[in-house]
């Protein structure tokens, strides 16, 4: 028991030694709307503040969640379906944060061309769950089989 | 046009130079910023050149005063950073968005 107990705080000590690093993303496409002969530049800029010492490892988890997550909301928001090898994704350098997230904060852009120009129109920010849901543990059957006893 | 959030002020520059270059056109580029800024009344602290994920470098200009995110767009783009970048970046500063410089990294990197 003691040698389990100190396995675990090791282990806890060695987790709080990790640092923590504010990941940022950039997943961006381009489309061609024919209806206005228009072309559309979609991008998501997702960020969240991890704690690991495998950046590479944070980067690709990320990088396939943004992208399934870019995908559906593209779906939803633009009633378009595009390829994830057509979905740009690009990460930029770290930066030191203080607290973990469970959560990635995500804002939403939509580019235009106007009079040769690019000009930006910002959508309603998200969030996007990065650790995966836990389950709820079910009841034991001898405690519910109680509860249901008649006096 | 009121909806539209301030983006704060910045001390960094980023530039993204697509082309490989030698050692001696790269000092004589870190010479050039120091003028340009110094013509424009500022001066860098720091000049960091890094190789970028495929071609070419980045360059982070550190500068000593705080310049607006417009007038820092102006400035990269003085210091030859890509057009296409720099028509992003303006978009994004008339959007509103703090962080509109952006300089990217290979995903499999750190």
């Amino acid at each position: 028991m003691a040698a389990a107990r100190r396995r675990r705080s090791r282990s806890r000590s060695r987790m709080r030694r990790r640092p923590i690093r504010l990941y940022r993303m950039t997943i961006a496409t381009f489309h061609y709307e024919k209806r206005t002969h228009q072309l559309i530049e979609y991008e998501m800029h997702i960020k969240i503040a991890r704690r690991s010492i495998h950046v590479r490892a944070v980067r690709l988890r990320l990088a396939k969640l943004g992208a399934a997550y870019f995908q559906r909301w593209l779906r939803r928001y633009a009633k378009i379906s595009i390829p994830k090898r057509k979905l740009k994704v690009a990460f930029e350098r770290e930066a030191h944060a203080k607290v973990q997230q469970q959560k990635a904060s995500v804002r939403r852009y939509v580019m235009h061309r106007v009079k040769r120009r690019w000009t930006s129109k910002e959508l309603a920010p998200g969030t996007m769950s990065y650790v995966r849901r836990r389950r709820r543990k079910k009841k034991r059957a001898k405690y519910r089989r109680k509860r249901h006893v008649r006096r | 046009m009121s909806d539209v959030k301030a983006v704060p002020d910045t001390r960094l520059l980023k530039v993204d130079k697509d082309c490989l270059v030698g050692s001696s056109w790269l000092k004589e580029y870190r010479d050039t910023i120091s003028l340009v800024l110094k013509s424009k009344g500022l001066k860098p602290t720091r000049i960091a050149v890094t190789p970028s994920r495929r071609k070419g470098f980045h360059v982070r200009v550190y500068l000593d005063a705080p310049v607006p995110a417009a007038r820092a767009n102006m400035l990269q783009w003085l210091l030859g950073d890509d057009c296409a970048r720099v028509d992003f970046n303006r978009a994004r500063i008339n959007a509103g968005f703090d962080e509109w410089s952006k300089l990217f990294e290979a995903p499999g990197e750190g």
